[in-house]
């Protein structure tokens, strides 16, 4: 077996040992194998191990290795989905009671895609069900944040989050429709990525909001991020959203690039709807992108009321995507009542409110369009607050503020979450950075440029 | 926040005993009884048990609390909807 640091290396650090040839891809996918039977049971981060692809996949891996075949940066690597991810021969459950025996023939466009790269899948992680609800819905039990066992992972690409935090894995893929990548990213101390509307397929991906899902990345550092997303992204004829635009990143001049960018932060009442403990972490933050060069200043955004337009349209098309579950009784399975009585009630929205939030949206993107004249880069604390215990209610976790994470995912916005500190109970505070669409480069940048000069993305769970 | 979590949703949802479900955007506000809300159920075609029935009339009635000031805002009429299930690009791929 390995040691015990190469599971918190970075995806480039073990690259490069592969490349070299001193790591050994099969011994590498088989110690994280390990790894994750001894901890999982611990942290519920895991519902499915595909074992017998992770050995096929690093096999095939290590002859070519042998062989003097490097497919890039991923060969070798092993990584987690979430479980809404399809891939044949393995249940893809959505984290939802109705779906635990649900099979598809269909591999996600993604898993393709690192399958050519020559990544190595390990397993399917845990996740709220049908993508959203309070730590305990879930047909798996809540997945802890590997910093304290009685806390939440954050939702709902729970244990992607939990999974990357804990060295189960050096990557895992989570999508996000409202949050669900910046959360588990901010309560689990790593880096994840949501990119822009459109810019990575979610052919075989579970549908929860069509005009607003987006698959994303969670990993150890903003390089990974780029590293992954340089080969996720593009064009996908199964996907009729997708895009193809230009991605190019020179981590390199990230600090110069940053230097001379008009940042923008979100102020929030943390007395009201957070921690002073985050509020802390978040101002030490802006001051050091502030020390990078980086002209840092307040925004007001504009006059919105973004929850109310974010939910309506999720629920609307949640009803849609999931009105088999009321049509053949199967939605009494669901955990979270509140969750049954938005799918149930979704039926019931009328199409002219649908299209009145989706006309409000189009009016919000030519404002916001005005507000990135005057600033490059967004930010704000990526929660309000820090993992709550796996008892909390949603109304205890999110009781309000960070409109911003409505109005960045009603856009599209590309974003990424950092971390940025630790609170009194040593749990992890993550800041987010948001971009323009299709600017994954400058957030990347940016956030690279910061974690040059930082730790804490470095910093290892006390498992 | 976590996606279907909504915090406005799970704030304002709590239960009461008034169900304020709308059929039109120009009726908000308007109180029904019990039973008269069942009949939007019925035509969107939903046969409910009571305790179904119970989490919509929730739900609604949190969901019309939230929506009525999105409902005050004019939009001009030629404000077109912000949908976009097909990208440009992918449409011109596939002509």
């Amino acid at each position: 077996m390995i040691g015990e640091d190469v599971f918190f290396l970075s995806v480039s650090e073990i690259s490069r040992l592969i490349k070299r040839k001193k790591l050994s891809p099969l011994r590498l996918a088989e110690s994280y194998l390990s790894r994750i039977e001894r901890l999982n049971p611990k942290l519920h981060a895991f519902v499915t191990v595909t074992e017998d692809v992770a050995i096929r996949q690093a096999e095939r891996a290590e002859k070519e290795q042998q062989a003097g075949l490097f497919r890039g940066p991923l060969h070798g690597i092993p990584y987690a989905v979430k479980d809404l991810f399809s891939f044949p021969g393995y249940p893809t459950t959505w984290g939802a009671r109705p779906f635990q025996d649900q099979m598809f023939e269909k591999t996600a466009t993604v898993i393709q895609r690192l399958e050519v790269a020559g990544a190595v899948l390990i397993g399917k992680c845990s996740m709220s069900e049908l993508a959203g609800g309070p730590p305990t819905a879930t047909a798996t039990g809540a997945c802890r944040t590997p910093w304290n066992l009685e806390h939440w992972s954050g939702g709902s690409s729970s244990g992607s989050g939990a999974a990357v935090a804990a060295g189960l894995v050096p990557f895992a893929l989570g999508t996000e429709t409202w949050g669900s990548i910046m959360t588990p990213s901010s309560f689990c101390g790593v880096t994840g990525l949501r990119p822009t509307f459109g810019r990575i397929s979610r052919s075989g991906v579970m549908s929860l909001s069509w005009s607003m899902d987006k698959v994303g990345i969670i990993s150890r550092s903003a390089a990974d991020c780029a590293a992954i997303f340089d080969i996720l992204q593009g064009l996908d004829p199964d996907d009729d959203a997708t895009v193809k635009m230009p991605f190019r990143v020179t981590l390199t001049k990230a600090r110069e690039r940053l230097a001379g960018w008009h940042v923008g932060f979100v102020r929030e009442d943390y007395s009201q709807w957070g921690s002073r403990e985050v509020e802390g972490a978040f101002k030490q933050a802006a001051e050091i992108l502030k020390s990078l060069g980086a002209h840092v200043e307040e925004v007001q955004l504009p006059a919105y009321d973004y929850e109310a337009i974010a939910s309506t349209i999720i629920a609307s098309e949640e009803a849609s995507a999931f009105e088999p579950l009321v049509r053949d009784g199967k939605i009494d399975e669901i955990i979270d009542p509140d969750r049954r009585g938005e799918i149930l009630g979704g039926q019931l929205i009328t199409a002219v409110d649908y299209l009145r939030c989706q006309r409000l949206r189009k009016k919000m993107a030519f404002d916001f369009k005005e507000l990135f004249k005057r600033y490059d880069l967004l930010i704000g604390s990526s929660t309000l607050q820090t993992a709550p215990p796996v008892s909390a209610t949603m109304n205890e976790i999110f009781p309000g503020g960070n409109y911003l994470e409505a109005a960045e995912n009603l856009l599209g916005l590309p974003g990424i979450s950092i971390p940025c500190g630790f609170d009194s109970a040593k749990l992890p505070i993550g800041f987010k950075i948001i971009g323009r669409t299709f600017a994954e480069s400058d957030i990347i940048e940016a956030a690279h440029a910061y974690q040059r000069v930082t730790r804490w993305h470095e910093k290892v769970p006390p498992l | 926040m976590n996606d279907m979590s909504r915090r406005q949703f799970a704030k304002t949802f709590s239960g009461s005993a008034i169900f304020l479900w709308c059929p039109s955007k120009d009726i908000g506000g308007a109180l029904f009884t019990n039973e008269a809300g069942t009949q939007p159920e019925e035509i969107a075609g939903l046969v409910l048990t009571g305790e179904q029935h119970e989490l919509v009339r929730t739900f609604m009635e949190g969901y019309n609390r939230m929506m009525s000031s999105a409902r005050e805002i004019r939009l001009e009429n030629s404000l077109p909807p912000a949908i976009q299930f097909v990208s440009p690009q992918m449409a011109r791929e596939k002509k």
